[in-house]
C-alpha cells in the first residue's frame, strides 16, 4: 500500500470516529439539555388569584394580624385543594377597607413577623425593618413589604395573592 | 494558541502519554468488525448512566408518586418521553448486544487460557445486568412493573433453603409495598451502577492485559493498532446501535406506562420479553416441574458457561473441532429465541389475553387523561377512585355482572344494561317485557306487551316522556315538546300499574318512574330496590356493601347507557332459571358464609 493511500485512510477512519462520536454526543445532549432546562422553558408557575383569608371582624385597625393563605396549588405532577402556600399580614385601615403584605420579606424571602413593642415589622433572618405601612426603616431590604390588593366581600377578607421576586427594588411579579 | 496550551496543560498531566497508551493496544491478526461489541456496550452504557441521572431528577421512588412521575416524564417533561425511551430501550438493546458479544466470545474461543477470569468477569456483568433491568423495570409501580417483578421475586421465593429469607430482604416484608419500592431504587440507582462500573474495570483492564482473540486461522504477523482502524469499526457500530435505540424510542413514542397499579384488578401479567422463553417454558412443561424452568435449567445453562474454559481447552483448535462445545450455546440460544416466539405467537392467538391486554391499555389511557388535570397528593389510585370512566366498570363487573349484562359481560337474570333507558332500549321493553333481555328471567311477569295498546305516535311520544325523565344538565337535548306529549299517555295507559310523582297506582304493581334513568333513580334502584319495585324486587340491595361515592360512580357510569345502543342479535344459550326461592336463599347462605 502506498503512503498516500495509507494515509486517506487513516484520515477517512478518523474522520469516521469524530462525525460518529459527535452523533452519539448529539443524541444525548439535545434532548438531555431539553430535559434540563424544561422548568425555564415551561414558564413560571400560578398567577395570582383572589383568595378568601379572614372574616372581617377578625382583624384589627390597632396591630396587624397574620393569617394563612389557603389555596389549590399545582406542583409538577401534584393538584392539591386546601394547601398552606403562604402568610399576609393584614391591617384594618377604614371602613370596610383592609390593607395586606405578602409575609415574604423582599430581601431574600424569610417569614416577616411583627414586633408589637417597636411597632414595626422585622425579619429576623437579616434584620430589615419595615414601618406600619410596609415602607422600610432598616436593613438590607430593597424595598417596602409587598402590598397586595384586598377587598371585601359578605364579611370576608379576600386577597389577591402574588408573590414577588426578592432581592431587586422593582416589584416584579411570579408568574 | 491552542497548541500552547496543548504543551502546557501536557505538561502538567501527561494525556498524551496516557491517549496514546490508550488508543495504541496493538491487535494481533489486525482490526476486525467482530471485536466491535464491547465497546458498543460501553457506549450504551455511558448512555444509560446519562439518561438514568436524568430521569433521578424528576422520578420519586414513593408509591404515591412513582407513577406519576414517570408520567410528568413521559407527558410533560420536554423532551422527556425521548429520555426514558433511550433508557428503556437501550437497556434492552444492552441486553441484546451482550448476547451477541457472548456469542463472538465463544465461536473465536476467547475464553480460553489465559482469559478464563475475563470470561467470568463478562458473565456476572450479564447476571448483574439481568438484576439491573429488573430492579428498573417495576420502578414506575405501574401494572406491568408491579406485575412483572411480583412474580420474579416469588420465583426468587421458590429457591431451595435460602428462597424465603432471600426474597423477605429484597421486598422489605412479606408484601410488595414502599420498601420494595426504595429497595428496587437503591439497587437500580446506586448498588448495581457501582458494582457494574467496577466490573466493567476489571473486565476492560484483563482485557487489555490479554488483547482480543484472534480466529485461530488468523494471519498473526499482520499486526495493527487499534488507532484508528478499530476505532472507526467500534464507532460506526455504536452509532447504528444508538440510532436503533433512537428509532425504536421515536416509533413507540418514548416507553409504555402501563396503568398505576391496584392489586385488586386483573391484569394479564407477562414477564419482559427477554424472559418470555422461561415463561413459556414454565408453561410447557407439567407443573410438578416448575422448577426446572426457573431455576434448574437456567441454573444449569450457568454453571456450563462458567465452567466452559475448562471443559473446551486445548489451545489453538478449529471451531469445527470445538463444535461439541458451541452446539449447545447455538442450541441454546435457538431454543431461547424459539420460545420467545411461541410465547409471542400464542399471546397473539389468545382472546382472553388480547381482550384482557386491551382492557389494560384502556385503564392507561384514562389514567394519562385522568392525570392531565393534576393528581391528588393521595396518589394516582384515588384518582381513579373517583372517576366513573375508571371505578364504573370495576364496580360493575364485582357488583352487576353476575345478573346484568352490559357490552356483552355478564349473565342474563336480570334486565340488560346495555343501552339501558335509551329510546331504542324503552322501544324493546314495550315490545315484549318477558324478553330474557328484559325481564323474562324475573319473577316480574305482570306487564303485557303493550304494541297493541299503543298508536305509532303514542309510542314515540311515551318513550320520549320516559326518556326524558332521565335527563340530566349536559346531556344533549331530547324533544321536550314530543315528551309532554308523552306525558298524558302515559298517565292513561301505564298509571293503571306504575306510579308518576306520587300518583298512580294504587296498590304498588310496577315500579315508580318518577324521574325514571336519572342519576338518583339509578342510585335508588342500586342502593334499596325495593324502594322502587316493592315485593317484586328480586336484586340485592347495595346500600350496605357499597359507599354512597361508589353508588354515585356506579349510577354515573350506567347511565351513560341511554346514549347508547341496546343488545340485539340471537341471545346465547341461557342455563334455566333460577326459582325465586332457591335465588333468596343461596343469596342469604353466601351472606352467612360471609
Amino acid at each position: 500500500m502506498s503512503k498516500d493511500a495509507s494515509k486517506s485512510r487513516r484520515d477517512f477512519f478518523s474522520w469516521v470516529v469524530a462525525a460518529g462520536g459527535s452523533a452519539i454526543a448529539t443524541l444525548l445532549t439535545v434532548p438531555g439539555l431539553a430535559y434540563v432546562l424544561d422548568p425555564l422553558l415551561r414558564g413560571a408557575g400560578q398567577k395570582g388569584r383572589w383568595i378568601r383569608v379572614a372574616d372581617l371582624g377578625s382583624v384589627s385597625r390597632e396591630h396587624p394580624v397574620a393569617v394563612p393563605v389557603i389555596g389549590e396549588q399545582v406542583d409538577a405532577w401534584t393538584k392539591a385543594s386546601a394547601v398552606r402556600l403562604g402568610t399576609v399580614w393584614l391591617r384594618v385601615v377604614g371602613e370596610n377597607q383592609v390593607s395586606a403584605w405578602n409575609a415574604e420579606c423582599p430581601h431574600l424571602g424569610c417569614k416577616v413577623s411583627f414586633e408589637s413593642e417597636k411597632d414595626c415589622f422585622t425579619c429576623r433572618c437579616h434584620d430589615s425593618t419595615f414601618a406600619l405601612d410596609g415602607a422600610v426603616q432598616d436593613g438590607p431590604a430593597p424595598r417596602g413589604l409587598d402590598s397586595l390588593e384586598t377587598r371585601v366581600q359578605n364579611g370576608q377578607i379576600e386577597v389577591q395573592f402574588i408573590r414577588f421576586r426578592t432581592q431587586i427594588k422593582e416589584r416584579v411579579q411570579i408568574g | 494558541m491552542l497548541n500552547r496550551f496543548a504543551e502546557w496543560l501536557d505538561d502538567r498531566t501527561g494525556y498524551r502519554a496516557a491517549l496514546a497508551r490508550t488508543l495504541d493496544e496493538e491487535i494481533a491478526g489486525g482490526a476486525r468488525f467482530m471485536y466491535v461489541f464491547g465497546n458498543a456496550l460501553l457506549v450504551i452504557f455511558l448512555c444509560q448512566l446519562v439518561t438514568g441521572l436524568l430521569l433521578m431528577s424528576t422520578y420519586t421512588p414513593s408509591i404515591t408518586g412513582a407513577w406519576s412521575s414517570v408520567y410528568y416524564i413521559q407527558h410533560q417533561v420536554t423532551g422527556g418521553w425521548f429520555v426514558r425511551g433511550l433508557h428503556a430501550h437501550g437497556a434492552q438493546m444492552m441486553i441484546i448486544v451482550m448476547g451477541m458479544h457472548l456469542l463472538q466470545v465463544a465461536v473465536y474461543g476467547a475464553y480460553k487460557q489465559p482469559r478464563e477470569v475475563n470470561w467470568w468477569l463478562g458473565l456476572a456483568l450479564l447476571g448483574l445486568m439481568q438484576a439491573w433491568a429488573l430492579t428498573g423495570n417495576p420502578l414506575p409501580w405501574d401494572e406491568q412493573g408491579y406485575w412483572a417483578s411480583k412474580i420474579e421475586t416469588s420465583i426468587m421465593g421458590s429457591v431451595p433453603v435460602i428462597g424465603t429469607a432471600l426474597q423477605q430482604l429484597v421486598v422489605g416484608g412479606s408484601d410488595h409495598g414502599q420498601i420494595t419500592l426504595t429497595h428496587f431504587y437503591v439497587m437500580h440507582v446506586a448498588v448495581l451502577p457501582l458494582a457494574f462500573t467496577l466490573l466493567i474495570g476489571g473486565h476492560v483492564m484483563l482485557f487489555r492485559r490479554h488483547g482480543p482473540t484472534p480466529p485461530h486461522d488468523a494471519d498473526l504477523t499482520k499486526r495493527s493498532r487499534y488507532w484508528p482502524a478499530q476505532a472507526a469499526l467500534d464507532t460506526a457500530f455504536a452509532v447504528i446501535v444508538l440510532l436503533i435505540i433512537a428509532i425504536w424510542t421515536a416509533a413507540v413514542g418514548g416507553a409504555p406506562l402501563t396503568a398505576p397499579v391496584d392489586p385488586a384488578i386483573d391484569y394479564p401479567a407477562r414477564p419482559v420479553w427477554y424472559f418470555l422463553f422461561l415463561y413459556k417454558l414454565r408453561i410447557l412443561l407439567p407443573p410438578s416441574l416448575e422448577q426446572v424452568a426457573t431455576l434448574v435449567l437456567p441454573g444449569i445453562a450457568g454453571g456450563f458457561l462458567f465452567a466452559l474454559p475448562f471443559l473446551d481447552h486445548k489451545a489453538r483448535q478449529s471451531t469445527r473441532q470445538r463444535l461439541p462445545w458451541l452446539v449447545p450455546i447455538f442450541a441454546g440460544g435457538l431454543g431461547i429465541g424459539l420460545l420467545t416466539w411461541v410465547a409471542l405467537r400464542d399471546d397473539s392467538k389468545d382472546a382472553h389475553f388480547q381482550k384482557a391486554s386491551k382492557q389494560a391499555d384502556e385503564r392507561a389511557r384514562r389514567s394519562v387523561q385522568l392525570a392531565a388535570n393534576g393528581i391528588p397528593p393521595s396518589g394516582p389510585l384515588d384518582m381513579l377512585a373517583h372517576d366513573p370512566w375508571s371505578r364504573g366498570p370495576i364496580l360493575y363487573a364485582e357488583q352487576c355482572a353476575t345478573c346484568h349484562v352490559l357490552n356483552g359481560e355478564g349473565e342474563y337474570n336480570g334486565p340488560v344494561q346495555t343501552g339501558f333507558a335509551s329510546r331504542a332500549w324503552l322501544d324493546g321493553l314495550l315490545h315484549d317485557p318477558d324478553d330474557p333481555r328484559y325481564f323474562g328471567r324475573t319473577n316480574i311477569h305482570d306487564m303485557k306487551a303493550m304494541d297493541d295498546k299503543l298508536s305509532a305516535d303514542e309510542r314515540k311520544a311515551v318513550i320520549e316522556f320516559v326518556f326524558a325523565q332521565g335527563a340530566e344538565p349536559g346531556d344533549p337535548p331530547h324533544d321536550t315538546e314530543l315528551a309532554s306529549r308523552g306525558e298524558p299517555v302515559f298517565r292513561d295507559k301505564c298509571m293503571d300499574c306504575h306510579v308518576f310523582k306520587g300518583e298512580g297506582a294504587d296498590t304498588f304493581d310496577g315500579p315508580d318512574f318518577t324521574g325514571y334513568g336519572s342519576l338518583a333513580w339509578i342510585a335508588k334502584q342500586i342502593a334499596d330496590p325495593k324502594a322502587i319495585y316493592g315485593d317484586s324486587n328480586e336484586m340485592t340491595a347495595f346500600a350496605e356493601d357499597l359507599s354512597e361515592t361508589d353508588i354515585r360512580l356506579l349510577s354515573i357510569y350506567v347511565r351513560q347507557q341511554r346514549f347508547a345502543a341496546p343488545e340485539t342479535g340471537p341471545l346465547p344459550k341461557l342455563p334455566p332459571k333460577k326459582a325465586k326461592a332457591s335465588q333468596k336463599s343461596a343469596e342469604k347462605a353466601d351472606r352467612d358464609d360471609e
